[in-house]
């Protein structure tokens, strides 16, 4: 059922995504060429071309960064639509609570990575290959290749884990949003806000109350950084993949509490 | 024969007002059951509860002998007294959509009714007019062949030609294992296909007998009874 769940949100999210990751991509490749043509024929500031490829320039910009808005907005407004009037179709299916969050999620985390990835392309195609940051890698750890490989896989993991934390929070506000009879998109937005403020006041307060512990915690892995910097680094990447899932999970555990025990379609 | 529906000490609280107040009742297959009460009577809220949308905060509801969950809604059709198909999808692909989760759905008799129903398959739900919405939410409802069919007011926005096409639809599609539970307020237009009636009155069951009883004793319809019970 969740891979049933799971194509039916990839397919419903492509609907909208795929034309709008085509319309961008064709804007980018023609500010590209126009850049070209201007770049070969060096036209005049004032020249109405010139003014049109700077216009181009700008619209493909500003449109690739809209494209990672728009993902999310689509992504969150599929799990918001779930506890609307679209609840009474997809909760009446033979699916437990979990397999609707996860297809969500993992629904959501796709087509996110699918995005950045697209808007790399776009941004390959208007300012050319990026060979420093390559270069740079394969520089900064020479002789290590095992090491660079446990730093990708740990990078590309923080990097999915942080967007799935991120979807996750905005799951659990409106999934408390919902309990409200009406008015339930500001509630979630309250709810967002309410959230993010006693996070960091719990983050404040715990390191007010383990200060001391953190500092000495902190210069060990100095010292350890300057005597293994390569197992230490891994091991605190290590560490904070653990705590994002930590995180992620008591998220998960309590959006599905409200949406099996507290589920309110109005 | 094992009871299809039963509904045992049913409550459910609303910020401490009851919507329901222990109802209890028990429905046998092949039976076709009115439920029938005033607005605010409990009659979705007990519907909800028993599709597994709601959770009860006393008592329980058992369907063919299990609490709600996924294997009661694999047997369980429900209709609820809104549009709720998703408005950018085709009508074609809610009948594959259907035809994915449910294993007892039936694809060609959901392209039959349709048909005679003349919806276009390829149009977006969301350019329907609202009648023809509620055709097709009924049409994939009843072209499932569940074990207990819950019909929330199926007939209040569709006109009195689709009415009757929709009643002969929910007599000829359900077998002598399955149940239908169907709440209206179109006492009228359904008296006469239903075996018993549950009349609901402030969250609890005010009668429940069979049709015949109710005009044997009563020596009126179940339109009549009805409104003398609830006059204002």
């Amino acid at each position: 059922m969740l891979t049933k769940l799971l194509k039916h949100d990839l397919r419903g999210t492509g609907r909208i995504m795929v034309p709008v990751w085509v319309g961008s991509t064709a804007l980018a490749v023609l500010a590209s060429i126009m850049s070209c043509f201007y770049r070969s024929y060096q036209w005049d500031d004032r020249h109405p071309l010139s003014i049109l490829t700077d216009l181009f320039g700008l619209t493909a910009v500003l449109c690739m960064m809209a494209l990672l808005l728009v993902c999310v907005f689509v992504c969150a407004r599929r799990f918001y639509d779930l506890l609307g009037d679209a609840g009474y179709v997809y909760f009446t299916l033979p699916v437990k609570p979990w397999q609707h969050i996860a297809a969500k999620l993992v629904n959501a985390v796709i087509w996110t990575v699918g995005t950045i990835l697209v808007m790399a392309v776009q941004m390959g195609l208007m300012s050319g290959p990026m060979n420093g940051a390559v270069t740079f890698s394969m520089d900064f750890y020479p002789g290590h290749p095992g090491w660079l490989a446990l730093y990708c896989i740990e990078a590309v993991l923080l990097v999915l884990e942080g967007f799935a934390v991120g979807y996750l929070t905005l799951y659990l506000c409106m999934a408390i949003g919902a309990q409200w009879p009406q008015h339930r998109l500001l509630a979630s937005v309250v709810t967002y806000f309410a959230l993010s403020f006693s996070g960091q006041v719990l983050m404040m307060v715990t390191a007010r109350l383990t200060f001391r512990h953190l500092t000495r915690i902190v210069d060990s892995v100095e010292i350890s950084v300057q005597q293994n910097p390569l197992p230490t680094m891994a091991a605190a990447w290590g560490g904070i993949l653990l705590i994002l899932a930590a995180i992620g999970a008591i998220l998960w555990a309590v959006t599905q509490y409200f949406i099996g025990k507290k589920l309110n379609l109005g | 024969m094992e009871t299809m529906y039963e509904a045992r000490g049913l409550k459910k609280l609303y910020g401490g007002k009851p919507a329901l107040n222990g109802v209890e009742f028990a429905v046998q297959p092949g039976r076709l059951v009115g439920l029938l009460g005033p607005n605010g009577a409990g009659k979705t809220t007990l519907l909800k509860i028993s599709a597994g949308l709601l959770t009860p905060s006393a008592g329980e509801v058992r369907i063919a002998g299990q609490l709600p969950g996924p294997a009661t809604k694999a047997m369980v059709s429900y209709l609820p007294d809104r549009m709720a198909l998703p408005r950018e999808q085709r009508a074609e692909d809610m009948v594959a959509f259907y035809k994915d989760f449910y294993t007892d759905f039936d694809g060609y008799k959901a392209g039959q009714m349709l048909a005679d129903l003349k919806l276009d398959p390829r149009q977006r739900i969301g350019a329907m007019s609202k009648g023809t919405q509620e055709k097709l939410q009924l049409c994939l409802v009843m072209s499932r062949a569940a074990g207990l069919y819950l019909l929330d007011e199926p007939l209040g926005g569709v006109d009195p030609a689709a009415r009757e096409y929709i009643l002969s639809t929910i007599l000829s599609n359900y077998s002598e294992s399955a149940a239908v539970i169907i709440s209206t307020h179109l006492i009228g237009d359904i008296e006469k296909a239903l075996d018993e009636v549950i009349v609901l009155k402030d969250g609890a069951v005010l009668t429940h007998q069979s049709v015949d009883a109710l005009r044997e004793v009563n020596g009126k319809s179940v339109d009549e009874y009805f409104r003398e019970v609830f006059k204002c």
